[in-house]
């Protein structure tokens, strides 16, 4: 009994906190999860506890043709995938440089490469759009509206971010073996094909996942680019889809917005333990 | 020579590679050269260059590792950021969108009025000679019809009054006491002709219909009202063949006789720089009288006139100088319709002065993007251009009452915003992370569920939360309240705030709690042995000892929630507006303010936003320079 009183002098007041923030963490995930099942279309006649079971709004999602869920989810899985890929395959280049080489400007270009992570990109939206828009006019399956011109415009920015939380990874590899190959004779080139890449190849895949998932998230840039319903990423397609009409079609908005996040909520939870360290290196998901 | 060294296969792909990204790059550089942007092809060239000296010289190792990035760095984020700091000083905005050049093009094109009469004539496109790009009109004038001599007279008693219960659709009720036709009573209106049964009239002694449905008889009053046109009217009979008064009707009654219209058509051959009447003997015509075939003039057929539909849409046909036809629209089923023009807008380059030819007015250019009228200073031509005005955007945002105020609110609320956001999230990210720090039973489970809002993409949570507080959301069904959340400036910056306190906790959460694991557990120990309390403990070195570890990433996170668009766009869009119909809202922050300028509904000011997103930047990068330097994230690399 004492041992009892003890232990809630001492540990009560964290598991409350805990407890506390976990249901604050996990109200608005429960809500969509049970509404997703929800046969009740009415956010009024909202319960904490289940009223119904019925797969009815992921059935929308599949067979409606004004909700085109698996276009859109291609769409995203297209764009973030051509992008990351590519991206992390010239961006692991620069982050072997401004890791492993000595060279005049390196302090002034990586300064360069933070300021330019910490310039979002919607403030050169227009600026973008104004240079899509020109583009178009002589390449116009690359210009504005157009998954090229959205997979150009995201490989530009993505670029600094990546070169950086790469350059974060490469740097805590172990230099000897590289040192090794530069006393064999091997030029940096070489180095960087047969030595570095082989060794970093986790990492650049980790890098690809995490580039992935911030593409997923991309809105703005998207919203502007593919205005047409069956271009739209998953994220344009489900705003526009739910356009201020809670109400109306919160059922199976709810089970979208579960069902596009289930896999980068697993992606996440995977790769936790490398996101968590690259937090400290200053890098904020957005 | 470098290039021969090394690996054969490596030298291969590497040339292979090479070249055809270069290929590609020539590829743009000449098309984007063909339609005139050159600028464009300009930095094709620099990157076909960069290409070039990188890989088949050897002047620089580490370009070898970042000519690929660097060309998309620089078209992509460097361009851009350049190109909004010079959109920064231009009046670019809706109305201001072109190049002068374009601008003086477009007011020309569309500067020109039909004449007062608002002639038109049925054309037939072709084009004169043998030539078929000397593009023609052959066009039909259909000149006042005549009354067929030859008719024999058929006449009818008529009333004269209005149809359908409207006082102007002037109608005759006419009785055919003859049996000339084959109605003994009928209606006829300007464009309909009605034929009536015995039974639904009244007659008079005399056997002439008197009422009809929908008939009225004019009284003595409204037949004086439209004494001067009555007898020149046209009652609908048949085709080509009316009814007319014969005399003025009294107590509305008189005398209707048949007229067969002959009508008679002028053709005219219209070119560039000819304007020719024909012999109407020489024209061959269809039923309806429109002319098709003249000598010198032969009809494009349907192939012909789309291969020239481009060009046809803003041809001048000579007539009557200054006047000219043109058409409009293009011909459907071989008859088009052309009108007459006269060019009332024109650009004099000397003067660089626009002038009215229907108003005399001259119109200069004011230097702000318009050509204005020099007496007149309201008036101004459309569409202008966008004019260089170095530093007014800027300036404006300080002076223009219309653009500083809103901008103010909007200011404010995005530090308190973004500061609150930082205060609020790092304060229970760190409560949690003191609660978690034992290993206590759960502590696993408490950190996954944690971790949720961090790992689900930010985008589908917010939209969540924006259905959460909406009027007939969750929240407002879930506790029976009826609150409009979103419709109440502070409640919704209270919704802001703690959407994104949700999103953020948990970061915080998982940095504090790795950073409270950093600090040495000697420090509290011997503090506690000299008789510290937990409290002293906490607010003399742990929390200390925490800041400094975690003042970059707290102004990393002031400078990330500074612009954070995704949050405000999604989740309240900004609103409520401040006042009815006004840009901005109490929870706009700047970014979305200028995501509201440059893309709004109504009206774009890409000027004007880049001038914000310029002030934006500066804010911006020198919290994150300062970050930085607190950091000293860059002295490994010196």
């Amino acid at each position: 009994m004492i041992k009892f009183f003890s232990w809630l002098r001492h540990n009560s007041w964290r598991h409350f906190i805990g407890v506390f923030f976990c249901l604050f963490a996990a109200f608005p995930l429960y809500l969509v999860v049970l509404s997703s099942f929800s046969d009740d279309q009415s956010l009024r006649s909202m319960n904490f506890l289940p009223n119904s079971f019925v797969f009815d709004n992921y059935k929308i999602l599949f067979t409606d043709p004004d909700v085109p869920f698996l276009t859109w989810m291609k769409n995203s899985a297209i764009v973030a995938s051509l992008v990351s890929v590519f991206s992390v395959a010239i961006g692991a280049a620069s982050a072997f440089a401004f890791s492993r080489l000595r060279f005049k400007g390196k302090r002034a270009g990586l300064q360069a490469l933070l300021l330019i992570q910490m310039f979002p990109s919607v403030l050169a939206l227009s600026a973008i759009y104004v240079i899509m828009e020109r583009v178009f006019v002589f390449a116009p399956q690359f210009g504005l509206g157009t998954f090229g011109g959205l997979v150009l415009v995201y490989l530009g920015g993505s670029m600094g971010v990546n070169i950086w939380l790469m350059k974060g990874f490469v740097d805590s590899i172990p230099l000897e073996l590289d040192e090794a190959a530069k006393v064999d004779g091997a030029t940096a080139m070489q180095t960087y094909w047969q030595i570095f890449l082989p060794l970093a190849s986790p990492i650049l895949a980790v890098v690809t996942l995490l580039s992935f998932i911030g593409l997923f998230n991309e809105f703005i840039m998207a919203r502007l680019f593919l205005p047409e319903k069956e271009s739209r990423t998953v994220a344009v397609g489900l705003q526009s889809f739910i356009g201020g009409q809670y109400s109306k079609n919160w059922g199976p908005f709810a089970a979208g917005s579960l069902l596009a996040s289930i896999p980068i909520i697993i992606v996440f939870m995977a790769l936790q333990r490398y996101i968590i360290g690259g937090l400290t290196a200053g890098s904020v998901k957005g | 020579m470098r290039i021969l060294k090394g690996n054969i296969f490596a030298v291969l792909a590497k040339i292979i590679f090479v070249t055809v990204a270069m290929s590609v790059l020539g590829y743009a550089m000449i098309t984007s050269y063909g339609t005139g942007d050159t600028p464009f092809s300009i930095f094709f060239g620099v990157c076909i260059l960069l290409l070039a000296f990188t890989y088949f010289t050897n002047i620089s190792v580490p370009l070898k590792f970042f000519a690929p990035g660097l060309m998309f760095l620089a078209a992509f984020v460097i361009v851009p950021v350049v190109f909004t700091l010079s959109m920064s000083g231009f009046k670019y905005q809706t109305g201001n969108m072109i190049s002068k050049e374009d601008a003086v093009k477009t007011i020309v094109d569309q500067g020109t009025e039909p004449d007062a009469e608002g002639t038109a004539f049925d054309v037939v496109v072709g084009y004169a000679g043998k030539n078929k790009n000397n593009t023609a009109l052959l066009s039909t004038k259909e000149v006042e019809g005549s009354i067929d001599p030859n008719q024999e007279l058929i006449a009818f008693d008529a009333m004269v009054g209005y149809y359908g219960g409207d006082v102007n659709n002037i109608a005759i009720l006419a009785t055919d006491s003859y049996e000339q036709i084959p109605y003994a009573f009928f209606i006829a209106t300007q464009t309909q002709f009605i034929p009536i049964t015995k039974g639904q009239v009244t007659t008079d002694d005399w056997g002439i219909a008197q009422t009809a449905p929908n008939f009225k008889t004019f009284t003595n009053a409204q037949l004086n009202d439209v004494a001067d046109k009555l007898l020149g009217l046209r009652f609908q009979y048949e085709q080509n063949i009316f009814i007319k008064l014969d005399l003025m009707p009294i107590d509305g009654l008189t005398q209707a006789s048949l007229n067969t219209l002959v009508a008679n058509y002028d053709y005219y051959l219209a070119t560039k720089d000819k304007y020719v009447k024909l012999d109407s003997k020489t024209v061959e015509s269809n039923p309806q009288g429109y002319g098709y075939k003249a000598p010198g003039f032969t009809a494009y057929t349907d192939a012909e006139l789309g291969k020239y539909s481009e060009k046809l849409g803003s041809f001048r046909f000579k007539y009557k100088d200054p006047y000219f036809l043109r058409l409009e629209g293009l011909p459907t089923g071989g008859v088009g319709f052309a009108t007459v023009n006269v060019q009332n807008l024109t650009y004099d380059k000397k003067s660089d002065t626009v002038s009215s030819y229907l108003t005399k007015a001259t119109y200069k250019d004011d230097g702000r993007g318009n050509f204005r009228n020099t007496k007149d200073k309201a008036d101004y031509l459309d569409p202008g251009w966008r004019q260089g005005i170095w530093f007014e955007n800027f300036t404006n945002l300080f002076t223009e009452p219309k653009i500083r105020e809103p901008l103010i609110a909007v200011f404010i609320w995005t530090i308190a915003f973004a500061s609150l956001t930082v205060i609020t999230q790092f304060s229970f990210g760190l409560l949690i992370a003191m609660a978690l720090d034992k290993k206590i039973r759960g502590r696993g489970v408490y950190r996954s569920i944690m971790v949720l809002p961090y790992a689900m993409p930010s985008i589908m949570s917010i939209l969540i939360w924006a259905g959460m507080f909406n009027d007939d959301g969750a929240i407002n069904g879930l506790f029976n309240l009826n609150i409009q959340w979103l419709h109440d400036p502070w409640l919704a910056k209270f919704v802001v705030l703690l959407v994104n306190l949700w999103l953020g906790f948990p970061y915080f959460y998982l940095i504090s709690s790795g950073s409270l694991q950093a600090i040495p557990k000697e420090l509290a120990e011997s503090a506690s042995i000299d008789g510290a309390t937990s409290r002293q403990i906490f607010r003399l070195i742990t929390l200390p000892l925490l800041l400094r570890m975690l003042t970059p990433l707290l102004i990393a996170s002031f400078a990330f929630n500074f612009n954070n668009f995704n949050i405000i766009y999604l989740l309240t869009g900004g609103g409520p507006e401040f006042s009815f119909g006004s840009l901005a809202g109490a929870t706009d922050i700047l970014i979305s303010y200028t995501y509201k300028l440059a893309f709004g509904q109504t009206v774009q000011d890409y000027g004007l936003a880049s001038a914000i997103s310029v002030v934006i930047f500066i804010i911006v990068a020198s919290i994150s320079m300062y970050g930085i330097k607190k950091s000293k994230v860059l002295d490994d690399f010196a």
